[in-house]
């Protein structure tokens, strides 16, 4: 093994910048999508036989669906029978340590920076690292049990704790949702599950680090999130792709349910592989996001910067069925080069006195297209509902769009819903006065953008803030001038 | 045709329609655009079909209750003797009577030709250009393929007007649809409408029914152009009935400075769809659009804007409102879109709701569409109910409450038509509103009184 890994290190070790391959042995299904397929990945991952039954239940209904073309994306098909619906690092047994981790895919995370290493213990954050599909590695597992917190993959969970699985999965995002939303039921791999007591405050921030990685794999994560009564969670996402030249579809599903006095923030950077200069490649991030307010006085609050990815469609929602409780999004997309943005949220309010709240930034530069997209749905029974919605656009040069698409549907009179959007331009009289103060100009175009996404930053946790800025600016390099 | 079966809905209008493309020889077919129309029509019909809700353009309406109805096409030769007074102002009046063009009542007006699309084909013409220019013919602007109510109104292309103005007419020009029926009657009328260079023209668009028993279905689509400097002020009356239902598709296209300026009240009709749209093809072409709503019972008002920004330093605004009261509906989906040449663009939008009732439905979908960098657009929308605040204080003035609500929904109202040029006009729609107003307000409180008693008994 060490002989190999050596001539792979030699080959792959000097040539990577910012997309790069890590070079672990994996076992790939053979590609295509079929119901054998699918008792292959259940049967791999030792899953009982009522999740089976689900995963077939979501496939058959999948055959039956189309694929939508709603959104204000254009992308060439995607032929779904050339996937790879597996791939998983080869493993002997699982591993007890950090050090029985196989080194190539600690280097890998090193590259991307997550504290496994015991000196990142200091900095606060438990990592359940997602390399294609199957964790590899989960810390800080002890501390978080001790809170009686579990934290751990979502096949470990199926494993464990089969009926809070049971009880949950499917019950916000139904495997019959959306087409995205079914073949993700049928084929996912893993993903992450938290379940917090009743109660409990979670000390530190969850984190999970999702990696794409095998060529051809689409990635199928799943997540599910559970806060019982009057808990607390914050969780982190987020992602970084290796460079590639064929598209690559992540169609994840993130379920949050919170339950009575519960609050889970749910915060992503996504930084995926966007595609070159000239659009070529990049992924494809087709995502189901949604969480439910169950009890009374619970809150959901989504924050996402978006700066990566050839195409990113995704809708964070949040169903607001308990009385008083709160769903907030927060948003900053940017685009640039050749990439796409349809984004937006849902707010249905079904409880009396629910309150949303929205703010979207987006940016779009060079010849990217940037959408939002969005629903405010007060249902008769939700007295005293409040909204508020504000969506901002920036535009970067002329060969670029920006789209509002803001859906309000209100049949309860005590409603109120606001709606305000705008469309600006980076202004000259900014740039001249940034310049003459002997800032260049690229400089201060994120010094601006950063300014414009300020009202979301500020929401997101500080370690990833201070990401979130570097990132704009990156993805901002070569718009201007 | 399979498409075309007689059972589904308004299908049997167009046997007639099938009938003259079955004789008509392929070089009549070659050589007669009208005939080329409404082939047209019925072929995107075919295809198509009406719209249901699960087309986006069409999602929160639902035509099935109001299509239903064995409508008939208007026959025979049915004529007004004289024009009632609706409006309090003496206007140029192009009448249609249960659909048929009423030229006796048309005096010759000075700056305004007019001529009648049936006469013209019946006649065997096959011209349908306002004053021969090819561009500004029927189907120009509208084509079947963009609505399936536009390849309707194609496919029964028969009555309407053609309507050119060369100088300022001294009166508003009233275009008007009435009928009295014991039968549910179809009304399809097309119109095209050209401003001169330099002309300024009002003209008011107004749907009425005198019959209490049979429903009347309008589908009229009109095609309207602005040439150089010329301003159009287009008024849609829809407070009417509520066996009246309309379909009404617009679309205004205009060259440099030119202005036009809408305004639609919707009040009374059982169930109106507007959809308007402005294209903005030269400079310092300029548009306003005024909406208003106020409905009650099972009233449905649904309005579809689009403004179209294509050359730069253009202006639009556009401001719609409504108050809803009992099981009434109010759609309302406004678009701008900006094009990457229409640089220095400025437009404002601004949707604001009033629900008097939890039977009451509001959706509102303002959509920006931006592919220009140095623009100014803005647009807001909101759902809620009379401020509370706002009420206490004229209570406390010793306002009934009644009174006082009236008085803020009139207020809120007032602002979308206080801008309108025609002042008796204004004063007539003013009265019409606040009448309705006092009884929408003053049912609600003999419901609170109900209610109240249920409570203590």
């Amino acid at each position: 093994m060490s002989e190999d890994l050596k001539i792979i290190e030699e080959v792959t070790g000097s040539d990577y910048k910012y997309g790069f391959v890590s070079n672990i042995e994996e076992e790939l299904a053979p590609p295509g999508l079929n119901e054998e397929i699918i008792r292959f990945i259940s049967q791999k991952k030792n899953e009982p036989e009522w999740l089976l039954e689900w995963r077939l239940k979501a496939f058959r209904a999948w055959q039956k669906m189309k694929e939508p073309k709603w959104a204000n994306i254009h992308y060439p098909p995607i032929d779904f029978q050339s996937l790879h619906y597996y791939a998983a690092p080869k493993k002997q047994q699982r591993p007890k340590s950090l050090d029985e981790i196989d080194p190539e895919i600690r280097r890998t995370f090193e590259k991307l920076g997550i504290p496994l290493e015991e000196q990142k213990l200091l900095a606060g954050v438990a990592v359940d690292a997602v390399l294609d599909s199957v964790s590899v590695a989960t810390t800080f597992k002890e501390k978080l049990a001790e809170l009686g917190i579990i934290f751990c993959s979502m096949s470990e969970a199926i494993q464990e704790h089969p009926d809070l699985v049971r009880k949950y999965l499917g019950s916000v995002v139904p495997y019959n949702d959306n087409f995205y939303a079914a073949l993700n039921s049928a084929v996912f791999s893993d993903g992450s599950f938290v379940y917090v007591p009743p109660g409990v405050r979670c000390p530190m921030e969850l984190s999970t680090y999702f990696r794409i990685n095998a060529a051809k794999t689409g990635q199928f994560e799943r997540t599910l999130i559970i806060a019982d009564e009057g808990s607390y969670v914050s969780y982190l996402e987020g992602c970084t792709a290796p460079m590639r030249d064929e598209h690559q579809l992540h169609a994840a599903v993130v379920e949050l349910i919170a339950l009575k006095d519960a609050e889970i923030k749910y915060s992503t950077v996504q930084n995926w592989y966007p595609g070159d200069k000239e659009g070529k490649g990049g992924i494809y991030n087709f995502v189901t996001k949604r969480g439910i307010c169950k009890g009374p006085n619970a809150k959901i609050s989504w924050t996402q910067v978006e700066t990566g990815s050839a195409i990113t469609w995704k809708y964070p929602s949040v169903i607001l069925l308990g009385d008083n409780s709160v769903g907030e999004f927060y948003s900053i997309a940017l685009t640039n080069n050749h990439q796409q943005a349809d984004t937006g949220t849902k707010m249905i309010h079904i409880g009396k006195n629910t309150r949303s709240r929205i703010v979207s930034k987006s940016i779009a530069a060079g010849k990217s297209n940037n959408s939002y997209r969005g629903l405010v749905r007060v249902l008769k029974k939700a007295e005293n509902a409040r909204n508020y919605s504000q969506c901002d656009s920036m535009l970067i040069g002329n060969r670029c769009g920006a789209h509002t698409f803001p859906y309000i549907e209100v049949e309860n009179k005590t409603a109120t819903v606001e709606h305000e959007a705008t469309v600006s331009k980076i202004g000259e009289d900014m740039l001249f006065y940034l310049n003459q103060r002997g800032i260049p100009t690229e400089e201060a175009v994120a010094l601006i953008v950063n300014g414009f996404s300020e009202e979301v930053l500020q929401h997101l946790p500080m370690e990833f803030a201070v990401e979130a800025r570097k990132l704009l600016a990156i993805s901002l390099e070569g718009s201007v001038g | 045709m399979t498409n075309l079966q007689e059972t589904k809905p308004l299908m049997h209008l167009l046997s007639a329609t099938f009938d003259s493309l079955q004789s008509a020889t392929p070089e009549q077919l070659a050589h007669n655009p009208f005939l080329q129309l409404r082939k047209q029509g019925l072929d995107a019909l075919a295809r198509t079909g009406l719209p249901t809700p699960r087309d986006e353009e069409w999602k929160y309406l639902n035509l099935a209750p109001y299509i239903r109805h064995p409508y008939q096409l208007p026959a025979g030769k049915e004529s007004l003797s004289h024009l009632p007074q609706i409006l309090p102002i003496t206007t140029i009046p192009v009448v249609f009577f249960n659909g048929l063009f009423q030229p006796h009542l048309l005096s010759p007006a000075h700056g305004v030709t007019v001529t009648s699309l049936a006469q013209l084909l019946d006649k065997g013409s096959h011209d349908g250009t306002v004053l021969g220019e090819q561009e500004h013919s029927i189907g120009q602007l509208l084509s079947p393929e963009d609505d399936p109510f536009v390849a309707l109104n194609a496919a029964l292309l028969h009555q309407g007007a053609l309507l050119h103005i060369t100088q300022n007419p001294s009166q508003p020009i009233y275009l008007a649809s009435i009928t009295q029926s014991d039968q549910p009657l179809f009304v399809n009328l097309r119109f095209a409408i050209r401003l001169s260079t330099g002309t300024a023209a009002t003209v008011i668009l107004d749907l009425r029914t005198l019959s209490k028993t049979a429903p009347t279905f309008h589908n009229i689509a009109s095609e309207i152009w602005l040439e150089t400097e010329s301003a159009l002020t287009l008024i849609f009356l829809q407070n009417d009935t509520a066996q009246n239902y309309g379909v009404l598709t617009t679309r205004i296209a205009q060259t440099a400075r030119s202005r036009s300026r809408l305004y639609t009240v919707t009040a009374g009709n059982g169930m109106v769809r507007n959809t308007t749209s402005v294209q903005l093809n030269e400079p310092e072409a300029e548009t306003v659009l005024y909406g208003l709503s106020v409905l009650r019972d099972t009233e449905v008002a649904d309005h579809h804007t689009a403004v179209e920004h294509l050359a730069p330093n253009c202006q639009s605004s556009e401001l719609y409102k409504s108050i809803v009261a009992d099981q009434a509906t109010n759609i309302f989906n406004g678009k701008i879109f900006v094009h990457p040449e229409a640089q220095q663009t400025n437009a404002y939008q601004s949707n604001h709701n009033i629900l008097l009732s939890d039977d009451a439905r509001v959706y509102t979908k303002p959509q920006l569409e931006i592919f220009a960098d140095d623009v100014r657009c803005t647009h807001g929308a909101t759902v809620g109910q009379l401020p509370q605040e706002a009420v206490f204080y004229l209570r406390t003035r010793g306002l009934p409450e009644t009174v006082a609500d009236v008085l803020l929904l009139h207020a809120f109202a007032g602002e979308v038509y206080e801008q309108l040029p025609l002042e008796p006009l204004r004063a007539w729609i003013d009265q019409q509103l606040s009448h309705r107003l006092f009884d929408i307000v003053d049912l609600a409180a003999d419901r609170k009184l109900v209610d109240l008693q249920f409570a203590t008994s």
